[in-house]
Parts: structure tokens; sequence; C-alpha cells
């Protein structure tokens, strides 16, 4: 082999090692090797490295495991499991707005009339106040000074 | 003597690797451990040898897994998934070098893979002390010597995958793996 074939060893020499050279060129190729000094050098230095294998420190691929398993999901990847989540929820918000409208429809429904609140004044005495009461805070705002004393003392007595 | 038969052309079983990231895509939580496992080694390897330091490295290979099971959807299959994920790897080394506030020298813990029918322990006690001493020298070169060096040796990629790897041609890649080869042998002597 010539100095350019040197070169070649040289480049060619890793896919000896990963075994991914046929027998007949592996045999020139150490053939030759154990004829030249350079190559010689060469194969040593590339020997030593390729038995040098960093090693997988402890608990690496645990935690690695773990971190890809609780990665945050990027857009693409939602599986049907995040679909029935989100179908939930997005049924359990429907409904519980739909609920609520309808809670606070009955509400509605439950207060006093106008015509009833503005009867509380002029009657204020024994069923006024008792409507006032019930009726609350809107209805006993609508009250002057004069009524809310009134009541206070009727309530005292 | 460029006629070189390759008895294959990845150390992975592409048909292997095309079955389990199509059931990693599908959500196979299994399929997506298989492949950690599998490349975990390769990928800590080259963070470890471009970052020099060992918690940055085992957060680079972190991150690049994780990275790499995000952008599973976007391996195309121009190159093997090895070569992509190593790819991914250099990027994340890149950037947790980047970003990094702390540094601690801990040596990178390395094992010696001496075959198994060494025949004389003293022998393969003076093999160990070199391969360690020649792995310290390593660690002198240039950046793109080192990677070219260690990808061809260690990893067994091919030119154009590591100047895929390392963002410069295939010749670029060979001329720095003469280079380094060259360097190391001087640092030896």
């Amino acid at each position: 082999m010539t100095n350019t074939n040197c070169e070649y060893v040289r480049e060619l020499y890793p896919d000896i090692l990963h075994g991914r050279a046929d027998a007949a060129m592996s045999a020139r190729v150490r053939a030759h090797v154990a004829s030249c000094d350079e190559c010689l050098a060469d194969t040593a230095v590339l020997d030593q490295l390729y038995a040098r294998q960093i090693a997988v420190p402890a608990g690496l691929e645990a935690r690695t495991i773990t971190a890809v398993r609780n990665r945050r999901t990027p857009r693409w990847y939602v599986g049907k499991s995040e679909l029935l989540m989100a179908a939930t929820l997005a049924a359990a918000l429907i409904g519980g707005s739909a609920i609520v409208q309808m809670h606070s429809d009955d509400v509605k429904n439950l207060r006093p009339t106008p015509a009833v609140q503005r009867s509380t004044p002029s009657g204020i005495g024994s069923v006024g106040v008792e409507e006032a009461m019930i009726s609350g805070k809107s209805s006993l705002e609508d009250l002057s000074v004069e009524q809310l004393q009134k009541l206070l003392g009727e309530m005292e007595s | 003597m460029v006629n070189i038969a390759f008895q294959a052309a990845e150390d992975s079983n592409p048909t292997d690797d095309a079955a389990l990231i199509a059931r990693a895509r599908a959500g196979d939580a299994h399929a997506v451990d298989l492949l950690v496992r599998k490349y975990l080694k390769d990928v800590h390897a080259v963070t470890s040898h471009l970052l020099g330091d060992y918690d940055l490295a085992q957060d680079a290979a972190q991150d690049a897994m994780v990275n790499a099971v995000n952008g599973l959807q976007r391996f195309r299959g121009d190159s093997s998934f090895r070569t992509w994920l190593l790819r991914v790897a250099v990027n994340a080394a890149r950037s947790v070098g980047r970003r990094k506030t702390r540094r601690r020298e801990v040596s990178i813990e390395l094992v010696h893979e001496a075959a198994a029918d060494e025949p004389d322990v003293a022998m393969m006690a003076v093999r160990h002390d070199e391969a360690r001493r020649a792995t310290e020298m390593l660690k002198q070169l240039p950046e793109k010597q080192r990677m070219a060096v260690t990808l061809r040796t260690q990893q067994g990629l091919n030119y154009q995958e590591i100047g895929a790897l390392l963002d410069c041609t295939e010749g670029a890649a060979r001329v720095n793996y003469h280079l380094g080869i060259k360097r190391l042998r001087e640092l030896m002597r």
C-alpha cells in the first residue's frame, strides 16, 4: 500500500472496529497495518478511543424516561385521552352554566313583584313589617327614616 | 481500496426503528421508553464529548430525548433515526452549554469495554491506562476535530453524517477527523 492508502486505512479503520467492513478488506487492512509504522500508530490511537466508551450515569435512564413521560405535550400530540378530557370539561362548563342560568331565573321568580313592595310602606303596621322582613333589603331600603324608626319601635315593644 | 464493502449501514435496525417510531407517534408510551433506552447511551456520549461536563452532559442528554420525542413528527426519514437523534443531541448540548450557570469540573465517568478474551490482567491495565490517556488528550482538540474523531471512532458515523451533525461539509468532516487523529498522535508522544 502507498501513503495514499495509509490515509484510507486511517479513514476506514473505524468501520473495521464497528464490524462494518467485510472480512477480506479487514484482512488486507490489518496486513498493511502490521507492516506500516505510521498506520500502526494511527490505529493504536483509534483502538484506544474505540475501547473507551462513556457509560450512562446511574439513574440517568430512569430520570430521562420520567422526563419524557412528563414532558409538555406539543400541539400535534393530542391523544384520545386528551380529547376525551377536553370534551368532558367542555360539557361540564356548558351544563354548569345552564344550571346556573336556570337557578338565577328561579330566584327572580321567587322575588316579590314591585306591586307588593310598593304596598309595604303604606301598610307599615303588623302585616307591613312582616312583608318587609321577608322581602329583605330592597324593601327596607324603600322605607323612609320615620318608617324605619317606627318599625324598630314596634320590634322593641 | 476505496471499494470497501459494508455489512450494514447502521448499527441500529432501521426496520425496528421505523416500527418503534410509528408506535411512539401513535402515543405508545412503551415504544417511547424503548427508543429512550436504545439510544440514550449514544446521545449521552455525544453531549459528554461536546460539553466535557458530567452534570451538563446529563441535562443535555435528557433535554435531547424530550425534544426528540416531542419532535418525532418532524422526523422525515431523510437520514437514519440515530443520525437525526444525534443531531438533536448536538443542538441540546449547545443550548445547555449556552445557558449553563454552573460548571463543576468532575471528570466524566468512563468504562473500559475490554474484550472478553483479554489474556492478561496486567496487559489489560496497561491498555486501560492508554485508553484513558487518549481520551484525556482528546479533550485538548478543537471542538470540530474532537467531535469528528469521536463520532467516527466511537459512534461509527460516516463523514456525511458527521458533516450533517457538525454543520459542515462531508469533506470538512473528513479533514477534521484526519487533523484530529494527527494531533492526538502528537499529543500522545
